[in-house]
């Protein structure tokens, strides 16, 4: 895809960009990174398929010099992953990453280790990411010693070690820790003081570059602000380049200048922090804000509209839209016009037949155990049916709606789950299930069906036809009324 | 409140709030190691209404995970608690034990560390039940779900058949049992009918298909799931006091904000009272209408949610509110709290305000042990050991900023 229009239109939407380069320090396109499962010699010869659980799943990051730029997410959506495989410390599975123009992806093992001085990483866990056989003098010292640094010996007679321990001496300082300590060991310093030890070493080669993977999630909240605060110092100080991994959004909302939001291994939001917390557009983007319990008497007792369930598997990600499954706001398709909690409630349904197992057994077994009294239970449908309308949601329908509905629980009161699931589709396929929405392409960018007006009313770049990411003008066509109307008939928005 | 100037009278329940279910007084625990003695808890006191959520926040090493397990006498050794009191208002065991322990009795309050072990072990479930961190590991691997909150249900049924004969409940597992057991490994402790009551509970926490769910092993739940498994058993025996530690930090905060309406929900429903334990100052204000904030073991501030978060007096508390970044109105820098936790060991806390090595504002009068004074901004619940309640702050008075790098001697001869 072309860069050149992509930095143009930033530019031209936002006027502040011209003070930026006008290419970033570090981009990545399209990286991938999937771990297989039954994979071994055995399992070939088996002739069992591997499984593959798609950790980062096609993001597109670009992180400008003297930036920082955050990657938030739950657990398991991949922004660590992202972090280990822009620096290769993974191999990606698919995907370029740039750095200063440099192909990451295809470098030679000495590009790599030149890379590796202008590029750094601070680990989330300060207990288990330093060696604890090594002293802290050892530990900040040792990239040096790798790079075999300095080059030459140093003008005033000091050796190269001592010129080592000086420089550890003073970075140890740098980061607020005593230069007196350098000879302790690891287990001798508190978690706050081990992240600043973790800091000094990522700083020992003067990188451009620094990956930040959650510094501050392992630490108190009085020694995180101290981290935090030291972080910004050292950014202005040395003009770091930063990507802040974390999932604590006040943190990101304090130091990112931009924040890419990030769900079941893809990015979903990316923009600037303000657009971002002001304004989301990404209903789980919302979700997530809206979850935040903040530190104020105003938030007692507020009661947060939580997301149902949990995040789907990274093995079987639902298909089209990632999010569809939990989304509040997920689209209804034109033949349905009911309120959305309720086809909130009828997806609900169908999501938990098709991809979670649920069966009728499990139901009537349920019924059975709240049925006390001293006749014998009997399998009533019309106690089933209610059962279930009752937990998902489903009362007050009426029309071709309802019948669809009261159909498909007769058929799964009668056992058939499959069945059941099929009639659901048949009458509730939404838009968002049929293909994954893509990236948006301005500075607050937005993968999200609900926004594809906006976005595809936008001139099509004619170098994007052709790209199969960019063929969403194309594949569009079919459904193009549905999700047209899908969008047009989401009122609440 | 007034019960901290009487605390040198031991007779009797403090006095306090009409309502209250419980009052903790002057509760200490120690933790005897190799390393010496560590003062875990020291003299904490406060109070838990009917139906309130009480809130007691602090960081890591605090004391505060620490004083739960101390409400419910589950300290293990080498930890023990040395002092105090804990008073539960239950007329029924008041009335039980009025005769025979005239002292442990007080109106309808019961001091519960006075009972005898078995009855304190006894009151474990239908009076106090715990929620505890991690549901990953405080759940059996290789026993259902299912199985282990029916395995709770069968221990209150039996309990409630049989009341404070706690002999007859997990007790007494004999040689005969032994052998049993070895010989018939399939020999069930739960009954079909407290496998019913463990679905329907966890159809009450919200896990979808529970009949089906309750078969399945802890790894095969999710986080969130299995905390709500967690909150099921300890609902197990309808507590009056659900002691829930730290229920939502191992969860994301879309995970985390459904546990929370459901805490919310079971506490309105059934007015059980909680003590909720946290680091989170964002999930106390959600959920607490009153506040402790714990600092070196010691109970620092306390009070209502407005008079601990809008008029803290506490220059820890106030710290601890300049530490987190604000969501909607990011401040361009944090102010954080210099310095580290400090270490509980005896030897090193000397007798003054535990917080002054780290305050802006000590004095020479924070050289002093610091009793809970009562605080004048915000209602009158509301306390602090910190003698800024007391007094304001004089740069006279200040205490060198070097004063706690300067050697033992030095400060052995102030």
């Amino acid at each position: 895809m072309s860069e050149s229009t992509r930095a143009a239109e930033e530019s031209a939407t936002d006027g502040a960009a011209v003070a930026r380069d006008e290419e970033p320090l570090l981009k990545v396109r399209g990286l991938r990174k999937y771990y297989f499962e039954d994979d071994t010699l055995f399992d070939k010869l088996l002739g069992r398929d591997p499984t593959s659980v798609k950790a980062v799943d096609g993001v597109d990051l670009d992180v400008h010099r003297g930036e920082t730029l955050g990657v938030v997410g739950e657990s398991g959506c991949g922004k660590s992953t992202t972090g280990e495989t822009l620096l290769r410390l993974r191999e990606a599975t698919a995907g370029t990453v740039e750095f200063d123009g440099e192909d990451v992806m295809a470098m030679s093992r000495e590009e790599l280790t030149r890379f590796r001085k202008r590029a750094g990483i601070v680990f989330q866990d300060p207990f288990s990411s330093l060696d604890p056989r090594m002293t802290v003098g050892d530990i900040v010292s040792e990239g040096l010693k790798i790079h075999d640094l300095p080059e030459e010996s140093p003008d005033d007679g000091r050796s190269k070690r001592e010129w080592r321990r000086d420089r550890a001496k003073e970075l140890l300082e740098r980061v607020g820790l005593s230069a007196d300590q350098i000879d302790r060991y690891p287990h001798e310093f508190s978690g706050g003081q081990r992240q600043r030890v973790g800091i000094a070493r990522a700083l020992a080669l003067d990188p451009e570059f620094v990956v930040l993977d959650e510094p501050v999630s392992a630490l108190d909240v009085s020694v995180q602000a101290q981290i935090l605060n030291l972080l910004e110092d050292l950014q202005t100080e040395f003009g770091l380049t930063y990507l802040f991994i974390a999932h604590d959004l006040s943190v990101v909302r304090h130091i990112c200048d931009r924040v890419a939001v990030m769900y079941l291994g893809e990015v979903i939001e990316t923009g600037p922090t303000d657009a971002i917390f002001e304004s989301p557009k990404h209903p789980y983007t919302e979700a997530l804000l809206e979850s935040v319990p903040r530190a104020s008497v105003e938030e007692q007792g507020r009661r947060v509209d939580a997301l149902s369930g949990d995040v789907p598997s990274p093995r079987n990600p639902p298909s089209g839209c990632h999010f569809r499954t939990r989304c509040p706001k997920v689209i209804q398709p034109v033949t349905v016009d009911i309120p959305q909690e309720q086809y909130r409630g009828v997806m609900d349904l169908r999501n938990r037949l098709e991809r979670q197992g649920f069966s009728a057994a499990s139901v009537w077994e349920t019924l059975e155990s709240e049925h006390d009294g001293d006749e014998p239970f009997e399998r009533d449908t019309v106690v089933f049916k209610e059962a279930l309308r009752d937990e998902f949601d489903l009362h007050g329908l009426s029309g071709a709606t309802m019948d669809t509905v009261e159909d498909a629980l007769e058929i799964l009161a009668n056992g058939r789950e499959d069945e059941a699931a099929q009639r659901l589709r048949d009458g509730f396929a939404s838009p968002c299930e049929e293909e994954d929405p893509l990236l948006s392409d301005d500075r607050h960018a937005v993968a999200c069906h609900l926004y594809a007006d906006e976005d595809y009313d936008a001139d099509v770049d004619p170098d994007r036809v052709g790209n199969p990411m960019a063929g969403m003008a194309d594949v569009r066509q079919p459904d193009a009324d549905g999700a047209a109307n899908g969008s047009a008939g989401d009122g609440d928005r | 409140m007034s019960d901290t100037a009487a605390a040198g009278e031991s007779r009797g329940a403090p006095a306090g709030h009409p309502d209250d279910v419980l009052r903790v007084r002057d509760l200490s625990t120690r933790f005897f190691t190799e390393e010496g003695q560590v003062n875990a808890v020291e003299s904490v006191s406060f109070t838990v209404r009917d139906g309130e959520i009480f809130g007691i926040v602090g960081e890591s090493g605090s004391g505060k995970s620490v004083t739960a397990l101390s409400l419910i006498d589950l300290v293990d050794s080498p930890g023990r608690v040395t002092g105090g009191e804990v008073w539960y208002r239950d007329a029924d065991l008041a009335e039980e034990f009025r005769d025979r322990l005239p002292d442990a009795v007080d109106g309808e309050f019961v001091d519960t560390r006075r009972l005898p072990k078995g009855v304190r072990r006894a009151l474990r479930g239908p009076a106090f039940s715990m929620v505890f961190q991690d549901p990953m590991s405080s759940l059996n691997p290789s026993v259902t779900v299912g199985e282990q909150i029916a395995e709770a249900v069968e221990v209150q049924r039996r309990a409630t058949a049989n009341p404070r004969r706690t002999r007859s409940r997990t007790q007494g597992y004999g040689m005969g049992k032994l052998i049993a057991d070895t010989l018939l490994p399939n020999r069930g402790f739960t009954s079909e009918s407290s496998m019913n009551r463990a679905i329907e509970l966890l159809e009450q926490v919200g896990i979808p298909d529970p009949a089906e769910r309750a078969h399945e092993y802890p790894h095969q739940f999710s986080g969130g799931m299995l905390q709500r498994a967690m909150i099921a058993q300890a609902l197990a025996g309808e507590p009056d006091v659900l002691i829930a530690d730290e229920p939502t930090t191992a969860l994301d905060v879309t995970i985390q904000a459904q546990i929370l309406n459901l805490l919310r929900d079971l506490q309105e429903q059934a007015g059980t009272s909680v003590v909720m334990i946290t680091h989170d100052l964002g999930v106390i204000a959600r959920m607490c209408n009153r506040v402790g904030v714990m600092y070196a073991g010691q109970i620092v501030e306390r009070g209502t949610l407005s008079d601990v978060f809008e008029t803290p007096v506490h220059p820890y508390t106030q710290g601890l509110l300049g530490s987190i970044p604000d969501l909607d109105d990011p401040a361009p820098r944090l102010q954080p709290i210099e310095g580290n936790v400090p270490s509980l060991l005896d030897e090193e806390m000397g007798g003054r305000c535990f917080f002054a090595d780290r305050c802006p504002k000590a004095m020479t009068d924070c050289l002093q042990p610091i009793s809970e004074y009562d605080a004048d901004p915000g209602s009158d619940e509301h306390t602090a050991r910190c003698v800024l309640a007391e007094r304001e702050f004089s740069e006279a008075d200040a205490l060198p900023p070097d004063h706690f790098d300067r050697n033992e001697e030095v400060r052995g001869d102030e």
